[in-house]
């Protein structure tokens, strides 16, 4: 398990370092930074000394290396935009992106894993058909839409959330669900079909004819199969949520570490881009091998190959 | 990523939230705190390294210059200089007002103003707009009140930049928190003080008590609480339901849609940004043709298209500036809208079935693309096809000082500084986004940005833009308007220099 465990992680910091590399190669090919820096109405002369001031001069390389060099003893470096440690900027903003990831990923599970298991125990039932139409819906909403739409119901006419901000708990419950609801088809849909696959196969029977409860034969046989796949899918959508939360943070007005990195983006403000960049790929990867290594422990057979 | 623009939505918001304004309190007043929600975010407070409308608008309300600029007289009157004078042509003499007092206490005195100054002109500092100090040579301590600025030339516009784009520093306090400090817990004399700052998101601002009295700015509102909403539909949702009291900056059909809304008003003003197409003369390409380039300007309906994107106020231009600016002279060759002889112009150049081409669009205004393509439409009818390229503002411009594009679609603010220097010379100059290069038309810039007579300035002004209309060297389009909604119950008027002096605002 252990060697196993070495090997991945090895693997996870290779694809961390590759996907930074290649971002900062990609963020040149948006724009001149120097350019953005200075915004519209800056002039030539403004922005050959930003581009001296800055160091953008220097050959791409060169300029990679020195941020790595510095990120790797805990520098971030300072964002070109706020004129603040990136690691201020992160301190604020991450734990919004955190707190909406995790309990959008919750409320995904919590809402996803029941009814897959239900749809499964009756194929073709009314059950299964509700939560189909549940998981269509939640895939074909556009997520902004389905976000104003809750704001309107339950910010203007209930007014008992807020439509935006982060001021308490309650700041958190509409988008929370718009975000989950976007990855509850696929989590639901893939314990549905692992169950009926399960549920078809020897032991599921043998068990049955040992007179065990259909709780135990169903929880405890066969729901720890059926959900290997769904540790890893899960494990991916929360990665997703964490990098790919920028339109429910636009539209309730979270000033996440998404919306950040898309606002850097556009203003070329490559150190905190970066950084973002290179946590969300650690997070990524990190969540990945926490996937694969759950599944080894589910699944002894895992560990081997 | 794309942002849906939502009519039907924000009808359905709209209509939604109309029932429920009879009984919502406009907790704005009654808190005496003005809520404020912007799509975009302010930059550091140290407003020398910002960039952006709103950085500006911050900056006007924590610090001060040493003059100030009277949006409706168009004077400079006094602020922290009691007087000021010209001692010769690159000279000027402040007399600074005594007793001013910064944010933390301290007194504001020629130290302070010296040290600001001489900081923000070394290039080596890097502040981001060196336009705005390059002219700079040096200020000078004549005594503790009185303070003489050199300049490296002849500078007309001098005044505009001191009197809104100069605010003065506190010597002590930026020499030890520095940037950083600056960023977040910025001490000016202005009269609002930051209170609470969470960087991209929020700040907080609390009338100064002690602002000086004799100050032209005022300070009738307690508190200014500024959020960063960047959806516009939750934007209306909250202006609607009472916790916002001002938004701006959307598009004329929001606008309408926002109107007759309960306890909200819905206004409109123009600004001095002006909407173009700039062709590139310096390459080859169909537009190297002066007959081709009147063809352009005779093709595009600009009253039409104009009416139905941009906002009431705005106006159709025929030169390079904002007829509101000096030295925007307008007594020029116009091309009125004329397909007809737009095809014979094309023909009469040996483009008798047309051609296409790219056009370069800049992602400013924000409502480029479909105001680009509707021009694209009038084109299209006089045999010009061509593709449009949608770029970010920075991207843009460094495709079109490389060249191989002949055509650009933008729009320029001129700092919201009422003089042509600010628009034309930086196009027409001779520098790297001028691509036309007319040796003539850069010697008559060369004169006027460098003299500080008017007459000699209007004069070489109205030759450049003679030349420009005469060439078709561009397509002058229309003057731009901003639309912006308040609440009811607050009195308050955006200047046209696009900055939103709140001030300058009250409750009703």
């Amino acid at each position: 398990m252990i060697a196993y465990a070495a090997k991945r992680l090895g693997l996870a910091l290779l694809v961390a370092v590759a996907v930074s590399a290649a971002s900062f190669g990609l963020l040149y090919l948006t724009g001149d930074p120097a350019t953005a820096i200075v915004g519209p109405s800056g002039t030539d002369a403004d922005i050959a000394n930003v581009r001296r001031v800055y160091g953008f001069e220097r050959p791409i390389v060169v300029q990679y290396v020195d941020w790595l060099w510095r990120a790797v003893h805990g520098d971030l470096g300072t964002s070109f935009f706020f004129k603040l440690p990136v690691h201020d900027l992160l301190a604020d903003r991450l734990p919004i992106t955190l707190t909406l990831g995790l309990t959008a990923i919750v409320f995904a599970v919590v809402l996803a894993i029941p009814l897959g298991v239900a749809a499964a125990v009756r194929p073709n039932s009314l059950v299964d058909r509700l939560a189909l139409v549940l998981s269509v819906t939640g895939q074909a909403l556009p997520s902004f839409w389905f976000g104003l739409m809750l704001i309107v119901l339950f910010s203007v006419i209930y007014p008992i959330l807020p439509s935006s901000g982060t001021e308490s708990w309650k700041s958190f419950v509409l988008p929370s669900v718009v975000l989950g609801y976007y990855a509850t088809p696929a989590i639901m849909r893939l314990t549905r079909s692992g169950m009926i696959e399960v549920l078809e196969s020897d032991y599921i029977r043998t068990a049955r004819a040992k007179g065990l409860y259909r709780s135990s034969v169903l929880f405890k046989h066969a729901l720890r199969n059926a959900i290997i796949p769904v540790v890893s899918l899960s494990a991916a959508q929360f990665g997703f949520m964490l990098a790919g939360s920028v339109v429910v943070e636009s539209v309730f007005a979270l000033q996440g570490a998404g919306r950040l990195a898309w606002e850097s983006i556009t203003r070329g403000d490559l150190p905190t881009v970066q950084a973002i960049i290179l946590i969300f790929s650690i997070a990524y990867v990190v969540l990945t091998l926490l996937a694969d290594l759950l599944n080894a422990w589910l699944d002894p057979r895992i560990r081997v190959t | 990523m794309h942002m849906p623009n939502g009519k039907n939505i924000l009808t359905l918001l709209c209509v939604l939230a109309s029932f429920m304004t009879a009984n919502v309190a406009y907790a704005g007043k009654d808190t005496d705190t003005l809520n404020i929600g912007l799509t975009a975010e302010i930059a550091t407070l140290d407003y020398y390294f910002g960039s952006g409308r709103n950085n500006l608008i911050m900056s006007q309300h924590v610090f001060d210059t040493l003059i100030y600029k009277d949006q409706a007289t168009g004077d400079f009157v006094p602020a922290l200089a009691e007087s000021f004078e010209y001692l010769d042509d690159t000279t000027i003499e402040f007399t600074l007002r005594q007793g001013v007092k910064f944010h933390d206490g301290t007194e504001l005195d020629a130290d302070d103003v010296v040290y600001t100054l001489n900081k923000v002109a070394d290039p080596d500092y890097g502040v981001v707009y060196q336009i705005a100090v390059s002219w700079i040579d040096k200020a000078e301590k004549v005594d503790q009140y009185k303070v003489r600025l050199h300049m490296k030339r002849p500078y007309p516009v001098a005044l505009e930049w001191l009197g809104g784009f100069l605010p003065i520093y506190p010597k002590d306090y930026y020499e030890e928190v520095g940037k950083e400090g600056m960023a977040v817990k910025p001490i000016g004399t202005g009269p609002y003080r930051v209170t609470d700052v969470t960087p991209g998101t929020h700040w907080a601002l609390t009338r100064f008590e002690d602002h000086y009295t004799e100050s032209p700015k005022g300070n009738a509102i307690g508190n200014i609480d500024i959020r960063v909403i960047p959806e516009a539909n939750t934007q209306f949702t909250e202006l609607l339901t009472g916790k916002l009291d001002f938004i701006w900056k959307f598009t004329p059909d929001q606008a309408d849609r926002l109107k007759g809304k309960g306890g909200i008003a819905v206004k409109g003003t123009p600004i001095l940004r002006v909407v173009y197409m700039q062709p590139n003369v310096t390459d080859d390409s169909p537009v190297k043709d002066v007959r081709v380039r009147k063809a352009i300007n005779h093709a595009i309906d600009r009253q039409t298209i104009m009416e139905a994107f941009v906002g009431s106020g705005a106006e159709v231009v025929n030169t390079p500036c904002n007829p509101v600016q000096f030295g925007c002279y307008s007594d020029v060759v116009s091309y009125p809208h004329d397909p007809g002889k737009a095809r014979a112009l094309l023909a009469e150049a040996g483009y008798a079935d047309g051609f296409s081409m790219k056009l370069l669009v800049s992602q400013s205004p924000s409502s480029a693309r479909p105001v680009a393509e509707a021009i694209l439409a009038d084109l299209a009818k006089v045999g010009i096809s061509a593709d449009i390229e949608l770029q970010q503002y920075a991207a843009a411009r460094e495709k079109w000082i490389g060249g191989d594009y002949p055509l650009i679609f933008m729009s320029w603010g001129s700092w919201g500084i009422g003089d042509v220097a600010m628009f034309t010379s930086e196009f027409f100059g001779g520098g790297d986004v001028d691509k036309v290069q007319d040796s003539d038309i850069v010697g008559y810039i060369k004169t006027a940005d460098g003299s500080v007579d008017r007459a000699v300035r209007e004069a070489n002004y109205a030759d450049v833009m003679k030349k420009v209309a005469e060439q078709a060297y561009w397509v002058p389009l229309w003057t731009y308007a901003v639309s912006y909604a308040v609440s009811e119950d607050l009195d308050f008027t955006l200047d046209a220099d696009e900055i939103a002096r709140f001030f300058n605002a009250s409750w009703k």
